[in-house]
């Protein structure tokens, strides 16, 4: 493809997108640099694929690119210092209570990261998109029945990632 | 209070994105778009590397000389992050292209090679005969096609020196600020406007025409200019099966260039007919020979034995001139004089092509030897006076040279044997 047609694909499809990525994106990563990092991976990744993103699937397509795009953030923060630090969990305020609700947020946001990309995307949907399991279930190509397990399954790993979460 | 994965789930579902953070994405979405759009004529083709290496070829040959490609650079950026610049590397990564290739060589008729590269840095080769070569130079394989008699012959070059990174033709890296090309203007080329750069060595100068909009280019011209010293010579010969006793007219050309030292004669090639990324069918590049194929499997030691090489091609030369040496160095590139002494001690009315290969292999040392003396002329140190030594002179100096960083000389004696001398031999 030519690169002028490439372009306005990209552009086309980074003005659709927009305000969903930057709402998924923030959700997922809760932290601005994060956010940054993750929406130039996301932004790459649109580039690369922009051929495929002109259909029906466009929307699967940029999902799946969004929370690759949040892994490979997650993975760049984690493997620069090994575990999230206070000062990245986006906070202001001094107030303990909220700082340790944030520190496990992170907690859940990472492991949201670190989950296959078939129960991230279901969970994302459910609880960040506050989709039904209809749209899911369209989404990830599978039945309502298949949807539901997706997410069922996601939780079950987030839990045993997390064990019990306490204040 | 236990608070459940669930409940902060919901919790980030109801989350808002701040304003701060729509401004965040719109920068980063801004900074992408630009990156895309930038003139990148300026950016990138500021610093275009030069492939140290060139093609020449001819029907029937084996190429040991090296390839000359462009190098193409996506030069850095200001960007936030690395991404950026992964950015540049994918905008920019061609995968195929398919080119012609035209020759013209001083003296003797042009011809044009139809060539592709797939993205594994594999290169096709089409003469104006129909004969393919394909070359796997990562691999050191290369694998010669004849249509016309079905007979395939596969080169196994051995010796050759691992580079760092692997060899790619294709490969698209970042700029080395060392070797520059410059942007010189605008120029039409069958109607539609192109970027023209130039980079100038001391032996050959490029030009590129480069489309814009793809920033890829779309003819190269390369002129090779002789070196102003005719006593540094490309070594280049050429043996003929017939000579061995053979009953067809396969030859085998051996030249050696390392863009180093010139060569004697001007040479343009010029790159045309550019397509990029086309979808190339990958099983045109394997080296397995094809089905119906008479297949000759050889093996071409590529190693640079320096200057033992040289003193193989002295030996060889006394032994063949009852202990005489060349009366000058480049005597080991005529073919005048050398051929008559391949075939005086290959051809002896036996297997012809068991003769023919071995005078091939012969000659291929003597050229190589040649090629460490031309080397050492272009570095100014060699001197010579085999014309005055005889095989045996344990004292007299044939030739000499000073190594870089070296206080003393490397001095080849009549009798073949290698020595350091404190002072430039006088002899």
């Amino acid at each position: 493809m030519k690169h002028s047609k490439r372009l306005a694909l990209f552009e086309k499809v980074k003005t659709e997108y927009a305000g969903f990525l930057a709402s998924v994106l923030w959700k997922l990563t809760g932290d601005k640099e994060l956010f940054a990092e993750a929406m130039q991976y996301s932004l790459l990744g649109i580039w690369q694929h922009v051929e495929k993103l002109n259909g029906r699937k466009a929307g699967s397509y940029i999902y799946r690119i969004a929370l690759t795009a949040n892994s490979k953030a997650w993975r760049d923060r984690i493997g620069r210092d090994g575990q999230i630090s206070e000062a990245h969990v986006g906070v202001d305020g001094a107030a303990q209570e909220k700082i340790v609700n944030a520190e496990l947020t992170a907690n859940v946001r990472r492991a949201i990261s670190q989950l296959s990309p078939k129960q991230a995307r279901a969970i994302v949907m459910r609880y960040l998109e506050q989709q039904g399991y209809e749209d899911i279930a369209r989404n990830l190509g599978c039945s309502e029945a298949g949807a539901r397990s997706n997410v069922s399954k996601a939780l079950a790993n987030l839990r045993a990632k997390l064990g019990n979460l306490t204040v | 209070m236990n608070r459940k994965i669930e409940e902060i789930l919901k919790e980030i579902g109801g989350e808002d994105v701040p304003a701060e953070v729509h401004k965040i994405a719109e920068e980063t979405s801004g900074k992408f778009s630009k990156t895309l759009m930038q003139s990148r004529k300026i950016v990138l083709w500021e610093n275009i590397l030069r492939s140290p290496i060139t093609k020449v070829a001819a029907a029937a040959v084996i190429i040991i000389a090296v390839l000359v490609g462009i190098y193409q650079f996506g030069g850095s950026i200001d960007g936030t992050s690395a991404v950026f610049a992964d950015v540049l590397e994918e905008i920019y990564n061609a995968r195929t292209v398919t080119y012609k290739e035209t020759f013209y060589p001083g003296t003797e008729r042009e011809f044009t090679t139809e060539d592709m590269i797939i993205e594994s840095g594999i290169v096709r080769s089409v003469m104006a005969d129909g004969g393919v070569t394909i070359f796997d130079f990562n691999g050191g394989r290369e694998l010669e096609l004849q249509p016309a008699s079905r007979k395939a012959i596969l080169t196994h070059r051995v010796g050759r020196k691992r580079g760092k990174r692997l060899f790619n033709y294709l490969t698209w890296v970042k700029s080395l600020h060392e070797k520059s090309g410059q942007y010189i203007g605008g120029e039409e080329i069958n109607g539609e406007m192109t970027d023209v750069f130039l980079v100038d060595e001391e032996f050959t100068k490029k030009t590129i025409w480069v489309d814009p909009e793809t920033n890829l280019p779309v003819r190269v011209r390369v002129l090779h200019l002789a070196n102003p010293d005719n006593a540094v010579l490309m070594p280049k010969m050429r043996l003929e099966f017939r000579d061995f006793g053979g009953d067809t007219d396969e030859s085998m050309t051996i030249s050696i260039s390392t863009g180093s030292g010139g060569i004697q004669e001007e040479m343009t090639t010029v790159m045309h007919d550019f397509v990029w990324d086309a979808d190339i069918d990958e099983t045109l590049f394997n080296l397995e020979p094809p089905e119906g194929y008479k297949v000759e499997e050889k093996q071409l030691d590529v190693t640079n034995r320096g200057e033992n090489g040289l003193i193989g091609a002295l030996s060889f030369w006394a032994e063949m001139s009852d202990g005489a040496f060349p009366l000058v160095i480049n005597d080991l590139g005529d073919p005048n004089k050398v051929r008559p002494l391949l075939n005086d001690k290959f051809d002896r009315d036996g297997d012809p092509r068991e003769e023919f290969n071995n005078a091939c292999d012969g000659m291929h040392e003597i050229l190589k030897g040649l090629m460490f003396a031309q080397e050492r002329k272009v570095d100014g140190s060699w001197g010579y006076a085999g014309d005055r030594v005889q095989l045996g002179d344990a004292d007299k100096p044939i030739c000499w040279w000073k190594p870089e960083g070296s206080e003393t000389w490397r001095v080849i004696y009549g009798d073949l044997s290698l020595g350091d001398s404190s002072e430039r031999p006088q002899p």
